[in-house]
């Protein structure tokens, strides 16, 4: 598995001597539960390629048939690309498997942290001890 | 305008797709190769030294030299993986459930910085170069003292009265001053040139400096921009940049607390199909008590910048202000 690798905030702050503050623009757990995973397989129906959080939307099927829609938000653009997710890994038709932190309101929204593809191929967008379904 | 570039992104990406249906998910992972030339290969259809492209500045080496590397200014092979694997590491902790204060101060928690696992290519262990020790020169006592006010200031952010206590960042005006370091994420620039001009845009807060190549005269002293005003020529592969008429009409719009009348010169040599080199003096009587140089590359990287969404969608300014007052009506 590759692992997206990004560095702590407070590392930013000690190499760059960057003002705290200037970081401070909004909070992933407020708006996610992290303590509440959810996994999604379905087809990538649309990818909405914005900086600094690009959506994907996928048409979800249950055992019956019946089609559910969700979004999943995840990062910039740029740091997908190092990472490895390109847009011309991830668009329309692609059938994938998301683990996802879900919104705290229910909506049908989630944070992604990790993306399978059909191939087997999967990417961790989450840092920390991927070894553990539900953290 | 967001709908509008999502939607032609949406087109644009779908494209892409259908044109890469032919190839497996494997051979669309494959690196990219690398065109191998020498110093002065790459040249624009008029001549001038070719730097266009899209190209990153991330890099965990910091800006000054560690304590700990007081007297090592380059690292060996094996203590530069050492030293990465430690900086990585430390960025890995994961900080789930730290607290609602904690989260909040945390913001977007570390998934979200993107700096890279590799310190520069030469092992160096601060990006200034000069002075020779690696560190920042030390401030002037009015520049301390512009320091500690900014700090201040920053501090009382949580009580602001209006969007002009926040920071150029915050509110979407520019990322940060002159010269551009290596920060949390979005460390991406886009090149383009033409004859007599070379234009830089900066992926985050999607700023474009207009450089004027030739021998024009700076803009009046009395006019100022937030990215200053820019005048370039080449001496042989290098574009030189000089850059003054910086303003300090709101927080952060200076280079780390220097005063609006500080000069940049910036040095641009495209050193490979891969890589610039990137060098800056900056030099302030009444910040530093003498000039100070850095190097760092900007490599290039397979793709395009991304337009940063910075207002749009975005409620941070009004919610950090509705913030303030509840705190007022609760007197705090």
């Amino acid at each position: 598995m590759k692992q997206l690798v990004g560095t702590g905030v407070a590392l930013a702050i000690a190499l760059l001597g960057a003002a705290a503050p200037a970081l401070a623009h909004h909070s992933l757990q407020s708006e996610y539960d992290i303590n509440q995973s959810i996994t999604l397989k379905g087809t990538v129906t649309k990818v909405d390629w914005v900086n600094p959080h690009v959506y994907v939307y996928l048409d979800v099927k249950d055992d019956k048939g019946a089609v559910t829609k969700w979004a999943v938000t995840t990062l910039p653009p740029g740091n997908l690309r190092r990472g490895g997710l390109t847009r011309d890994l991830l668009g329309y038709g692609e059938t994938v498997s998301i683990l996802g932190f879900r919104a705290r309101d229910g909506a049908n929204l989630a944070f992604l942290r990790t993306i399978t593809f059909a191939d087997g191929h999967k990417l961790e967008i989450w840092l920390g001890d991927a070894s553990k379904e539900n953290p | 305008m967001r709908a509008i570039v999502a939607t032609t992104l949406l087109v644009t990406a779908g494209l892409i797709s259908l044109q890469a249906q032919a190839q497996t998910q494997a051979q669309r992972r494959a690196a990219p190769a690398v065109k191998a030339g020498a110093a002065g290969e790459w040249k624009t259809p008029w001549g001038d030294p070719d730097l266009q492209g899209t190209w990153s500045n991330q890099t965990l080496t910091p800006l000054e030299r560690p304590r700990e590397f007081a007297d090592k200014p380059v690292l060996t092979e094996a203590e530069a993986a050492a030293y990465e694997k430690r900086l990585v590491d430390a960025g890995n902790v994961d900080n789930r459930n730290p607290g609602t204060v904690q989260d909040v101060n945390l913001a977007y928690n570390q998934v979200w910085w993107d700096r890279g696992n590799r310190i520069v290519a030469d092992r160096r262990t601060s990006l200034v170069v000069d002075p020779p020790d690696g560190r920042v020169p030390p401030l002037t006592p009015a520049a301390q003292k512009r320091r500690d006010e900014d700090r201040a200031a920053s501090d009382a952010e949580k009580f602001a009265a209006s969007w002009l206590d926040f920071d150029v960042y915050s509110r979407c005006i520019i990322r940060s001053a002159l010269p551009r370091l290596s920060t949390g994420y979005n460390n991406n620039y886009e090149i383009v040139q033409a004859p007599g001009l070379v234009a830089i845009m900066q992926e985050q807060v999607h700023e474009t400096r207009m450089i004027r190549l030739g021998n024009t005269p700076h803009l009046p002293s009395d006019v100022r921009q937030w990215l200053g005003d820019s005048r370039g020529h080449w001496e042989g592969n290098t574009l030189v940049v000089e850059t003054t008429n910086f303003t300090d009409e709101a927080r952060g719009s200076t280079f780390q607390y220097a005063t609006k009348n500080m000069k940049l010169v910036e040095r641009f040599t495209r050193v490979s199909d891969r890589t610039i080199d990137y060098q800056f003096t900056v030099s302030d009587p009444g910040t530093w008590t003498r000039p100070w140089t850095a190097k760092l590359p900007w490599n290039r990287i397979d793709g395009l910048i991304y337009e940063y969404a910075c207002h749009e969608g975005n409620l941070g300014m009004e919610h950090m202000l509705s913030a303030a007052r509840a705190a007022e009506r609760k007197g705090r």
